[in-house]
C-alpha cells in the first residue's frame, strides 16, 4: 500500500486517523501498531513473521542490555541483525563474488527481499547500541511500544530511520490521557501530504520515460541523451525520495508524531559534506554516530578521518543494494569527501555560487553509477556524457538554430524540450522553499490554504497511475 | 490580538477545506470512471468504443463465467484480436473457440493468463498461441488502464483493482470518446474477438487512405528506444513455460507467427536475427510451429489495414495454414510451406 494510492489515502489513512482519535487512550498504541502491522502485512504478509522475530529478539536483547553493559550479548545483537540484512540482502552477491572469483558454481537463492528491512534493521542496531550505553534508561519500553517504535507505519518502509529519543518519549505521550493533536499540527501534516503526493505523482513519476529507454541502452546514448537521462534520474531521484520523506512526515503528525527531517534541499549544498548533511539526513547521521565516530572519526588525525570517512561511504553504497554500482557510488561520495577535506587545509574559498555548481555536477557524475545496471553501463553512460559517443542535436534545437543541425540521428526520441523541463526543475530545488519549510511557515489563511490544495489535486489526478518509490529498493 | 482558539478555528477549516476537496474530487473521478467507464470494466459497454477499453479483464471475466463452454483458445496480440473465432471453427467443426487476445499483449503476459485461468478452473483442450515477432525485440509502451489484469490472473485482492479503476486518469480516454463519431473498435466478449468498423468501411467505401504499407526509413512506426537492436530472449523462457504447461495439461497447442508485411516493423531485425528468433520459437513449439512471418502470400497491400495489422479477410486462410490437415488444400498460390 503506497502512499500515494487511492486505498492508503482514501480508506486505510481517515480510518486509522478516526480509530486513534475515538480511542480510549490505552487503546490508542494497540490501535497504532495493528494499523502498523496491518499496513507491512497488506505488501507481503510472508514478511511479517520475520519482521516480528527481529523486532521480538531485539526486545529481549534490550531488556538484557538495559539490566546490565555486555559487549558479548551486544555482539550477538549486532549479528543477528546484521545476519538477517546479510541473508536476505547480500547473500546472492557474496555468492555471485565468490563463484567468479573462485570459479565455483553455487547456485542463487534469489531470495525476495523484505520490504524495510534495511531501515528496521538500523533503527534497532541503533537501541540496542544506545541501551548498552545505557542512553535508554529514561524510557525503557515496553513491548508494544518498541514494536511500534520499529514499525510506526510511516516511517517504516524507507524511513526516515528514526532514534529511540525522538520516538519513545511521544508514544508515551501517545498514551496520555490529555493527548490530542493540535490543529496547527494537522495543518502541517496535511501541507506535508499534499505537496509530497504532488512530487511524487506528477514530477518525480513523469520524469522516467527520459531515463529508463537510455539507462536499458547506454550503449547507444549520445551526449544530450545521456545528460537528459542522468539529469531527470537527478531530479526523479530527489523528488521521489523527499516526497516519501514529506508524506512520512506529514502523516506522522496527523497523529501528533513529529518525525526527524529527511531531507533539507541537498541540492543547495556548497559542499559534498553539506550534501551529506542535507540528503537522507537520517541515514547521515547512522553512518557517523554508529559508524564513522566508532572509527576513529575525526578524533586521530587527518588520514585516519579520511580512511574513516571512505570505509564509512563504501559501507553506505552497500547499505543501498548488493551491487558493485553501489558500492562504486559510496567510493565516490567517500573520494569526494576526502578531496573535500583536503580543499578545507588550504584558505582558499569558491564563491557560493561556483562551489554549489560544482558540488551539484559531482553529485550528479556519481548517480550514474547508482542507476546504472552495471558498472560497465555506467561508463557508456559517463563516456557519452563526456561527448566520446558523440554529439546529436535534438530536432527542436536545430529548428531554432538552423546552424546546429548535424544530420546525426539518435535512437532516443527527444526533441529538445526536456532540457527546459529540467533546467526549470534544477532551478526550482535551487531556488525554492521546500516543503518542510512551506509547511513550517503555514497560516490558516486562503493564499496559504490554495498552494497545497492545488498540489493535492493535480496529485490525486494522478493517483491512479502505476508507481513505486525508488528508496523500496534499498 | 487574535485569541488562540480562534487560530485553531481557523486552522480547523483550513485542515476541513483540504480533506474536503481532495475527497469531493476523488468522488468525482470516482464517479466518472464508474458510470463513464472508459475502459469498460465496470460491464457498461455503451463508452467501450475505444482501444483503450480493458478487452484483458473483460475477456478473462467471460470465461470466468463460462469455465467449461470451450473447445479452445486464441492468445495473442492485436494481430490475433482481429482474428474472427468463426475462420478457426470452420476448419474445426463443432470446436467452440473463444479469442483471448489483446492489444499488444505480450509472451510475459500469455504465460500468466494460462496460469492463472489454471488456477481459476478454466478448462479447455486446445490453443493457438499468437507469437508477434515484434514481442520479441520490443516490449510495447506499457501503464494505461487497458493493461491491467483481472485479479484472478494477477492474484491481487479483487477490490484493489477495482479501486485503481475508480481513480485512474481517464480525462483523456473521456474526451476522446465525448469527441468520436463512431466506434474505433468493436469488442465482441461473447467470442473475445474485435473489430476495426471505421477503418473496415473507410476501405469498402474507398473515401479512406489506402493502407499504407510499403513503409520505409522515417516512415517505419516508432519503436521504443530501450529495444532497438535487442532482442528479448527472455521470451523464450516464457514460451517454454507455456508450452510446457500445455502438454502436462494435454491441451493441444500451436505456435502462430503471424503474417508480417515484409516492410514492416520485422525490417528492424538486425541480419540474421530474424531467423535465429524464429529458430529458436520452431525449437521450443517443434511440430506445432506455423511459421507464416514471410509467406509471400500475405504482401497484397489490400490485406492489411495498416502496416501492422491484416484485415480479417486473411483469417480463413491463416486457418487453414493452422489446422492443414483438416481442409482439403489452400487456396493455389497462398501457402508458402508456412507449416513447419
Amino acid at each position: 500500500m503506497l502512499f500515494s494510492s487511492i486505498e492508503f489515502l482514501f480508506l486505510f489513512l481517515p480510518v486509522v486517523w478516526v480509530a486513534v482519535q475515538l480511542s480510549p487512550s490505552q487503546s490508542r498504541l494497540g490501535v497504532l501498531l495493528v494499523a502498523s502491522l496491518v499496513f507491512y502485512g497488506w505488501w507481503d504478509w510472508r514478511f511479517l513473521p520475520l519482521m516480528l522475530l527481529s523486532i521480538g529478539v531485539n526486545f529481549l536483547i534490550g531488556q538484557a542490555l538495559a539490566r546490565e553493559n555486555r559487549q558479548l550479548l551486544l555482539a550477538v545483537g549486532i549479528a543477528f541483525n546484521l545476519a538477517l540484512l546479510g541473508i536476505f540482502k547480500y547473500l546472492d552477491f557474496g555468492i555471485e563474488i565468490t563463484n567468479t572469483l573462485m570459479g565455483t558454481q553455487w547456485r542463487y537463492l534469489g531470495l525476495l527481499l523484505p520490504l524495510g528491512i534495511s531501515f528496521f534493521t538500523f533503527q534497532q542496531i541503533a537501541y540496542l547500541v544506545d541501551t548498552n550505553r545505557g542512553l535508554t534508561a529514561q524510557h525503557r519500553p515496553s513491548l508494544g511500544r518498541y514494536a511500534l517504535f520499529v514499525t510506526f507505519f510511516p516511517q517504516l518502509i524507507a524511513g526516515p530511520i528514526v532514534h529511540h529519543r525522538e520516538m519513545l518519549p511521544q508514544l508515551l505521550e501517545l498514551e496520555g490521557n490529555g493527548w490530542s493533536v493540535k490543529q496547527r499540527h494537522l495543518a502541517q501534516g496535511l501541507v506535508l501530504l499534499c505537496l509530497g503526493l504532488f512530487k511524487k505523482l506528477v514530477i518525480a513519476d513523469r520524469l522516467i520515460p527520459w531515463i529508463d529507454p537510455v539507462f536499458s541502452n547506454p550503449a547507444q546514448a549520445e551526449f544530450y541523451s545521456a545528460w537528459v537521462a542522468t539529469l531527470s534520474y537527478t531530479m526523479q531521484l530527489y523528488f521521489d525520495f523527499s516526497a516519501y520523506s514529506d508524506m512520512a512526515l506529514g502523516i506522522a503528525l496527523l497523529f501528533g508524531i513529529k518525525l526527524p527531517l529527511n531531507f533539507n534541499s541537498p541540492y543547495k549544498s556548497a559542499s559534498i559534506q553539506e550534501f551529506w548533511r542535507r540528503w537522507h539526513i537520517t541515514l547521515g547521521r547512522f553512518l557517523r554516530d554508529y559508524l564513522y565516530i566508532p572509527l576513529g572519526g575525526s578524533r586521530h588525525g587527518l588520514v585516519r578521518a579520511m580512511l574513516a570517512l571512505v570505509v564509512t561511504m563504501l559501507l553506505g553504497g552497500l547499505w543501498h543494494g548488493a551491487g558493485w554500482q553501489f558500492i562504486v557510488w559510496g567510493g565516490l561520495h567517500g573520494l569526494m569527501l576526502v578531496i573535500f577535506l583536503a580543499w578545507r587545509q588550504q584558505p582558499y574559498r569558491l564563491p557560493r555560487g561556483a562551489a554549489i555548481t560544482i558540488t551539484f555536477l559531482c553529485v550528479v557524475l556519481a548517480w550514474v553509477p547508482f542507476r546504472a545496471e552495471s558498472l560497465a553501463d555506467a561508463a557508456d553512460i559517463w563516456a557519452a556524457m563526456f561527448g566520446l559517443h558523440g554529439v546529436v542535436v535534438p530536432p527542436l534545437w536545430g529548428n531554432i538554430i538552423p546552424g546546429l543541425a548535424n544530420g546525426g540521428s539518435s535512437i532516443f526520441s527527444f526533441r529538445g524540450h526536456e532540457a527546459l523541463v529540467i533546467a526549470v526543475l534544477v532551478i526550482a530545488v535551487l531556488e525554492l522553499r521546500n516543503a518542510y519549510e512551506i509547511s513550517r511557515t503555514i497560516r490558516p489563511t486562503v493564499r496559504c490554504w490554495a498552494r497545497p490544495a492545488v498540489a493535492g489535486l493535480a496529485a490525486v489526478y494522478f493517483i491512479g497511475a502505476p508507481s513505486t518509490f525508488l528508496y523500496f529498493n534499498f | 490580538m487574535v485569541s488562540a482558539s480562534t487560530v485553531s478555528s481557523r486552522y480547523k477549516l483550513f485542515n476541513i477545506g483540504i480533506v474536503f476537496v481532495l475527497f469531493s474530487f476523488i468522488v468525482a473521478m470516482a464517479a466518472v470512471n464508474y458510470f463513464l467507464d472508459p475502459y469498460g470494466v465496470f460491464s457498461n459497454d455503451r463508452y467501450c468504443r475505444q482501444s483503450f477499453c480493458n478487452s484483458r479483464i473483460r475477456s478473462v471475466q467471460h470465461l470466468l463465467n463460462h469455465k467449461r463452454d470451450y473447445d479452445g483458445l486464441l492468445i495473442g496480440s492485436s494481430r490475433m484480436g482481429l482474428f474472427p473465432v468463426s475462420a478457426i471453427e470452420a476448419v474445426r467443426p463443432g470446436k467452440r473457440y473463444y479469442n483471448l487476445s489483446a492489444f499488444s499483449m505480450t509472451t510475459k503476459e500469455i504465460a500468466d493468463l494460462v496460469a492463472g485461468l489454471d488456477r481459476a478452473g478454466v478448462r479447455y483442450h486446445e490453443a493457438i498461441i499468437g507469437i508477434d515477432l515484434y514481442n520479441y525485440i520490443s516490449p510495447p509502451t506499457r501503464g494505461g488502464g487497458e493493461y491491467i489484469h483481472h485479479p484472478a490472473i494477477t492474484g491481487d485482492w479483487p477490490v484493489h483493482t477495482w479501486l485503481k479503476f475508480l481513480g485512474i486518469q481517464s480525462a483523456y480516454q473521456v474526451f476522446s470518446i465525448m469527441i468520436s463519431d463512431g466506434d474505433d473498435v468493436v469488442f465482441d466478449f461473447n467470442t473475445g474477438s474485435f473489430q476495426l468498423p471505421r477503418k473496415e468501411k473507410a476501405l469498402a467505401t474507398g473515401t479512406a487512405e489506402p493502407p499504407k504499407v510499403r513503409l520505409k526509413g522515417k516512415d517505419l512506426p516508432a519503436l521504443p528506444a530501450e529495444s532497438v537492436e535487442k532482442v528479448r530472449w527472455e521470451n523464450f523462457a516464457l514460451l517454454k513455460t507455456i508450452m510446457s504447461f500445455m502438454d502436462k495439461r494435454g491441451i493441444d497447442s500451436r505456435c502462430l507467427i503471424y503474417p508480417h508485411h515484409p516492410n514492416s516493423e520485422i525490417s528492424l531485425f538486425k541480419a540474421g536475427e530474424m531467423d535465429q528468433v524464429i529458430s529458436q520459437i520452431a525449437t521450443i513449439c517443434g511440430d506445432k510451429t506455423v511459421d507464416l512471418s514471410r509467406s509471400s502470400w500475405v504482401a497484397e497491400d489490400s490485406l492489411w489495414y495498416d502496416p501492422v495489422h491484416y484485415r480479417p479477410l486473411l483469417a480463413p486462410a491463416i486457418a487453414r495454414a493452422v489446422f492443414p490437415t483438416e481442409t482439403t488444400t489452400l487456396a493455389s498460390g497462398q501457402h508458402s510451406g508456412g507449416g513447419i
